[in-house]
């Protein structure tokens, strides 16, 4: 398994190293922004951010068509599966931590390192980089980068789907959808903090993480390359 | 063939994508044998090799590799196949070094040295960055990698496509060396039937997704044979013992490993009989219809 993670770091080791200095300057873009400086939108964010750096890995292997070759050394699929939900959450973490400590330390920042290195201002970007992974690394391993055009794509078509309805039927259903989701997740985070929640809110993640790897490693058996 | 050790079982395999099925392909190589695998494109060369790598899912079939289920002991397979690809991939960004110090991690029979010694002697440049290689110095690369972790089976996909013919001569060479000891086999794919004349034990001939024949290079050039001879060939009760057929305004050629039978309906002076070389045998076989492919133009 390490040899597995080793090879997909010493592989994208460049493209990696590049990724990391353009989201550290929209970092720092962000935290140093008034509007966008409050500490939750930092965390989302920098969630958001992080989410994408495993799914690259994935879709980098996909560009070279070297996904053959991977699966052409002696290891199991499911090893390689696994290797990329460790390095994705691995990558989550630090980059969080990353993005927090690059936050507290930029002169320009407007956020307070006391209000960053809270647990609920980690698991707040933690959910959002989490849900992100568990939804794009079953599609990037089956389709790699059409994967995460995808996804993006049924968003988008979700989202025209959802306003051209609305628009036909005169309804002001869109607005209150949008504003209940809105409420759901400010009320999910009004309760973090407290640690049986926090607890409980790692638990549910880290099962959408193991539901999301079990599908992966499903769909990747299967997939002929 | 019976007596030797497989190294490599291939039973009744059989694998559809839309459009095109490999099916029901058998064949066997025994330990220590270079077996070439011929068939014009996209007759499921690749799709066999990549079968036995598990790079794709059999719909049927069975593939035994050293004795062992090459899916359920899918790592334990690997780790004593070296590979190479039809077109080899490798991240342009690392260095010949780098890379093969990466994949070398994998193989706990890796011989450093040897790799060395190889890449000096395919005139690899080390620090080299993949992406710099033209084609030929990737699947260079490629085969170095391969010959260089002792591996019990070398499966290589058309290696001596783009190589230059000074090297695939030498490579030829290295391959008839590697078996030599008695413990390397090698499935090799190529268009390239000179090749298979030069170095190959074993020919198994895959056409149109089924298996024509497999069997030992000296069986088969004394099994087939070049008939030519006039319209008289092309006759409902002698067309049938032909393989396939050219039918040209000068006469008619055909393949036929039926020859006693022939000489039995045809007179000695009506035809010419040549033994067939593999070039003649793929391009022969398959030419069917009545009168097979008609040269100058005119349809078959």
């Amino acid at each position: 398994m390490l040899k597995v993670m080793m090879k997909d770091l010493i592989m994208n080791r460049n493209a990696l190293v590049a990724n990391l200095f353009i989201m550290a300057a929209v970092l720092v873009f962000i935290c140093s922004w008034e509007e966008g400086a409050p500490v939750g939108t930092y965390a989302f964010f920098s969630g958001i951010m992080m989410a994408f750096v495993p799914i690259m890995i994935v879709t980098r292997e996909d560009k070279f068509k070297a996904m053959a070759l991977g699966c052409s050394l002696p290891v199991t699929r499911e090893t390689i599966v696994r290797s990329r939900y460790l390095l994705s959450t691995g990558f989550a973490v630090m980059g969080i931590l990353l993005a927090f400590v690059l936050a507290a330390l930029v002169p320009s920042s407007r956020l307070s390192a006391t209000e960053l290195f809270r647990p609920e201002t980690f698991l707040r970007a933690l959910s959002v980089t989490t849900i992100l992974i568990a939804l794009l690394l079953p599609f990037t391993l089956r389709f790699g980068a059409l994967g995460l055009i995808l996804v993006m794509a049924a968003f988008q078509v979700l989202g025209i789907v959802a306003l051209t309805m609305v628009k036909l039927t005169r309804s002001s259903a869109d607005k209150a959808f949008v504003d209940s989701i809105v409420q759901a997740v400010g009320n999910l985070y009004t309760r973090l903090g407290s640690v049986g929640f926090d607890l409980l809110l790692a638990a549910l993640l880290a099962a959408v993480l193991l539901a999301s790897y079990g599908l992966s490693v499903w769909i990747f058996r299967r997939r002929e390359l | 063939m019976g007596s030797l050790k497989p190294v490599l079982e291939v039973l009744n395999v059989t694998k559809a994508y839309e459009g095109f099925t490999l099916r029901d392909v058998s064949f066997c190589l025994p330990q220590g044998y270079i077996m070439g695998l011929i068939g014009h494109n996209g007759a499921g060369k690749t799709t066999l090799l990549s079968s036995i790598l598990n790079l794709v899912r059999l719909d049927a079939g069975e593939i035994r590799v050293f004795g062992l289920d090459h899916r359920r002991e899918e790592v334990a397979v690997r780790s004593r196949i070296g590979f190479v690809h039809e077109v080899p991939t490798f991240f342009s960004s690392l260095s010949v070094e780098r890379a093969a110090a990466m994949i070398a991690t994998f193989y706990p029979t890796w011989d450093e040295a040897g790799f060395r010694e190889t890449a000096a002697e395919f005139e690899l440049t080390r620090g080299k960055k993949l992406g710099h290689l033209s084609q030929g110095m990737r699947m260079r690369f490629a085969l170095a990698v391969a010959l260089s972790h002792r591996a019990e089976l070398l499966l290589l996909d058309e290696p001596s496509s783009g190589l230059d013919p000074a090297f695939r001569r030498g490579l030829l060479e290295r391959l008839s060396g590697i078996i030599e000891g008695g413990r390397t086999s090698v499935l090799f794919s190529t268009h390239i039937t000179s090749d298979l004349d030069r170095i190959a034990d074993f020919v198994t001939f895959l056409r149109q997704g089924r298996l024509v024949f497999s069997t030992t290079r000296e069986e088969l050039l004394e099994r087939w044979f070049l008939v030519k001879g006039g319209p008289e060939l092309l006759g409902a009760d002698i067309r049938p013992l032909f393989a396939g057929v050219v039918t040209a305004e000068y006469g008619v050629t055909g393949l036929t490993e039926k020859l006693p039978e022939l000489r039995g309906q045809v007179a000695e002076g009506a035809m010419v009989v040549e033994p067939a070389t593999l070039e003649d045998v793929v391009f022969y076989t398959g030419r069917t219809g009545k009168e097979g492919m008609r040269l100058h133009g005119r349809s078959s």
